[in-house]
């Protein structure tokens, strides 16, 4: 429960000084921060696509720094192995008697950096469904709590499918967002060359904690949320169904499949996050509209009518906010 | 708590300004629709007149601006804004949905209530509701009123022939509305003038329908005058013949109780049956009630000299009534056919015109009378009308035989037969002289014939038992006061008898 009017304000410029912290690393990209910071502050894994290079793992890095966090980074591979994930039982010797010891595996960190997700077998991959949605791992008969706070970060490589698995709409929709990693402008370009060529680096200081994090979702969750904006991103993720008819027609021959409850939820959550970071004490229909496309985007399936069109979810997200009004 | 309550309360405030200011605008917006679709509604209905003949189109066309207002206000009320739509609407301007949210969470007391709250009021108090719901009905809208209000104009003010036949038929309508008040008023005052039965009052009324029927479908004026003069001719002639007829039935009606004292009872039953029947006929109610209570009185066994006093003076009364009806329609009385002194005199007879004469000449308006027949035998009767001729009425007079002295003297039998007058007709064609034939006036139907420019009567239909009635009680009458041998009054009765069978 929130305490004061203070306290809020506080939180608020912590945000924002987090930002400019990370800002200090990380070159432009203020919407990719933003969307991982609303994700973070509302218990949600993200998933970023993004070309080689963009530097997500640098904006993990700097987040997990800012934030004063433990991290971990999993690179997948083809012959990753779950055990590789989450960790094994060992056997050691202990007072003179062999005994099953579990060694925890990356998975056990604040924010675990999964690369290049779409390169591990399936296998391999389902091994952090446990962890993404229930926080813990379970090895043999044990169930073991992850740390908290607790947050996937996946990469994926949109062009190279040659050799990936990618994953399956069940796995996708444990992401409460997928960020778009977009090419850095020329002149953020150019201030990327001048800190990474140059050598030059600015020293990173810790502005929250893990404890400050899971004092911000307790926060969120009590953001008055109105009826009428309630019932507008409801009605957002209903219009997905191309099954229904009150949807618009484009749904209809653009999708395939649409958004699950859980997508509901993200923007439920995620547009609270919007509101606090934005400085007001209630949701507004502009969060709802900025959290819709990285939370609908991956939870749509499209049809064969969108790929022929060349009309991608984005676009489709896009005609969607257009033709449903607050 | 009172904090909160503050804090609701202005809350509540602002969005009920906000709200009033958006009902104002909702107002003038629905008024202004109602307006185009009632000045729309009233074009159209002036451009349908320019074809169509509507009378009074231009007031029609108004009046569909108020269903159209009323529809609008009735709208407005519908679609009128309350305090969460005012709030969304006041958040949609850039509030960011402070409004809303802290509307619906005014019974709460959690910090974040409150923060938002506070913010709410914040945000509010530097908000001008006037700069963001400015009360501008739509340039456009009015333009199109102004428009429409021209257009109405215009087409109000174009003549078309559509339009003035509109204005003649609502004349004929008016006009066909007072003439019919005015003959209503005319079958009234004959109902209450004249002593008509049940049945010739059906008949005027019939008359009278047929009459509203035609100024209905009246077109022009001159339908209307046609209908009223059809009317009027149609009820004066009928009501001519009605009053002869009751005059006539109550004169035989006076004829037979006359009779009475001198018939035996049999003879007198048959007598109180064709009363009765002449009493009804005549409309004579008295008359009618007196018959009855004397054949009670006869059944009994004896009829009293009160019973035919109170006949005598029934069968009076009625003539009295019958002639006076004459008088007041100014139809020359009958004199032939009874009088009022109380003497009974065989009724006179429609004998329609023993000569072809009694035209109406129509170069003689005046109708005076043509006097047909044998003066020294018959006495001029009834009265025949001639038909216009060229708009002009001539009236002529019908010849008429007077009792002659008969030949012979018979029973009442005749009428016995056939009281109602019903049954096989006899047609008498241009009756003379024949004193033995006994018409009477306004009995039996009448043929025209048309001579160019009036009517001639040329005979009359009389039942067949009226006829061998009448012969058989001038016979009696006559063998009672003539010297005819016993022996042959004995042959003559059974001959009346015989032919009476």
């Amino acid at each position: 429960m929130l305490q004061d009017e203070n306290e809020l304000q506080n939180i608020i410029n912590s945000v924002n000084a987090c930002e400019a912290e990370i800002g200090k690393a990380i070159i432009g990209q203020k919407s990719v921060i933003r969307q991982v910071l609303l994700a973070l502050f509302t218990d949600g894994n993200v998933l970023l696509e993004g070309v080689p290079g963009l530097g997500k793992t640098e904006l993990v890095k700097t987040i997990t720094k800012v934030f004063d966090i433990s991290f971990s980074r999993i690179q997948f591979t083809p012959d990753l192995m779950p055990a590789d994930v989450t960790g094994t039982n060992l056997i050691v010797k202990e007072e003179g008697q062999n005994v099953f010891k579990f060694e925890q595996g990356p998975v056990f960190a604040n924010i675990v950096l999964a690369d290049e997700i779409n390169r591990a077998t399936p296998k391999t991959q389902s091994s952090l469904l446990e962890a993404m949605q229930e926080k813990t791992v379970t090895v043999g008969k044990k169930t073991y709590e992850l740390p908290k706070p607790y947050m996937v970060l996946a990469t994926q490589n949109p062009i190279e499918n040659e050799g990936t698995y990618p994953l399956p709409e069940a796995q996708l929709d444990r992401f409460l967002f997928k960020i778009q990693v977009d090419f850095p402008t020329i002149d953020e370009l150019k201030q990327i060359m001048h800190i990474t060529v140059t050598g030059h680096k600015n020293e990173l200081h810790p502005v929250m904690n893990g404890d400050d994090i899971i004092r911000i979702r307790e926060i969120i969750r009590d953001m008055p949320m109105a009826e009428a904006v309630e019932d507008y991103a409801l009605r957002l993720v209903t219009a997905t169904h191309p099954e229904l008819e009150t949807s618009p027609d484009f749904i209809k021959k653009y999708v395939s499949c649409g958004a699950s409850p859980r997508a509901a939820q993200a923007i439920f959550k995620t547009s609270k996050a919007r509101a606090l970071l934005e400085g007001r004490a209630n949701v507004a229909f502009e969060d709802v509209k900025a959290v819709a496309v990285p939370a609908l985007r991956h939870r749509l399936a499209t049809s064969f009518e969108a790929i022929a069109d060349n009309v991608g979810t984005d676009k489709i997200i896009d005609m969607l906010l257009k033709e449903i009004t607050p | 708590m009172q904090e909160r309550e503050n804090e609701t309360n202005r809350l509540l405030e602002f969005i009920d300004r906000v709200k009033k200011r958006l009902n104002l605008n909702l107002f003038a917006d629905m008024l202004i629709y109602g307006l185009i679709g009632g000045f729309a509604g009233w074009t159209a209905v002036n451009v349908f007149s320019l074809f169509v003949p509507v009378y009074n189109a231009e007031k029609y066309g108004a009046y569909l601006i108020i269903p159209c207002a009323i529809a609008a206000v009735v709208l407005f009320f519908l679609k009128r804004f309350g305090r969460r739509e005012a709030a969304l609407k006041a958040d949609l301007t850039g509030l960011k949905e402070r409004v809303t949210t802290a509307y619906e969470n005014r019974g709460k007391d959690d910090t974040f209530s409150r923060i938002q709250r506070a913010d709410a009021l914040r945000t509010i108090s530097r908000y001008d509701i006037k700069q963001n719901f400015p009360f501008r009905p739509g340039m456009k809208k009015i333009a199109v009123l102004l428009a429409l209000v021209l257009a109405v104009v215009t087409t109000m003010l174009i003549p078309s022939s559509a339009r003035a036949k509109a204005q003649t038929q609502h004349g004929v309508k008016v006009e066909a509305e007072k003439v019919k008040d005015k003959l209503e008023e005319k079958v009234k005052e004959l109902k209450d003038t004249y002593h008509l039965t049940e049945e010739q009052m059906k008949e005027l009324d019939e008359l009278l329908e047929q009459a509203k029927k035609e100024l209905k479908d009246a077109l022009t004026e001159e339908d209307l005058t046609r209908a009223e003069e059809r009317f009027a001719a149609k009820a004066d002639q009928k009501l001519k013949k009605d009053l002869e007829e009751n005059h006539a039935n109550a004169g035989e009606a006076q004829k037979n109780v006359s009779l009475l004292e001198k018939q035996t009872d049999s003879e007198k039953q048959a007598s109180l049956e064709a009363i009765k029947q002449q009493a009804e006929n005549a409309g004579n109610m008295e008359l009618k009630n007196a018959a009855e209570q004397a054949e009670r009185e006869l059944k009994d066994g004896q009829l009293s000299e009160e019973a035919l006093q109170n006949l005598r003076e029934a069968a009076q009364n009625g003539v009295q009534n019958a002639e006076q009806d004459l008088e007041n329609a100014g139809i020359k009385p009958n004199n032939g056919t009874s009088s009022s002194s109380g003497n009974p005199v065989p009724s006179g007879t429609v004998e329609p015109s023993g000569t072809p004469a009694p035209t109406g000449d129509p170069a003689d308006p005046s109708g005076a009378p043509s006097p047909t027949g044998d003066p020294s035998q018959g006495q001029q009767g009834q009265q025949g009308q001639g038909q216009q001729g060229q708009g002009q009425q001539g009236q002529g007079q019908q010849g008429q035989g007077q009792q002659g002295p008969g030949w012979n003297q018979g029973s009442d039998k005749g009428n016995e037969k056939d009281p109602s007058g019903k049954g096989e007709r006899v047609f008498v064609p241009n009756q003379k002289s024949d004193e033995t034939l006994h018409g009477k006036n306004g009995e039996g139907e009448e043929s025209q014939t048309q001579t160019g420019q009036s009517f001639t009567w040329e005979g009359n239909y009389v039942d067949y038992g009226t006829v061998i009635g009448d012969y058989t009680r001038k016979a009696y009458e006559d063998l009672n006061d003539t010297d005819v041998p016993p022996s042959m009054q004995e042959l003559i009765k059974d001959y009346f008898t015989e032919i009476n069978k």
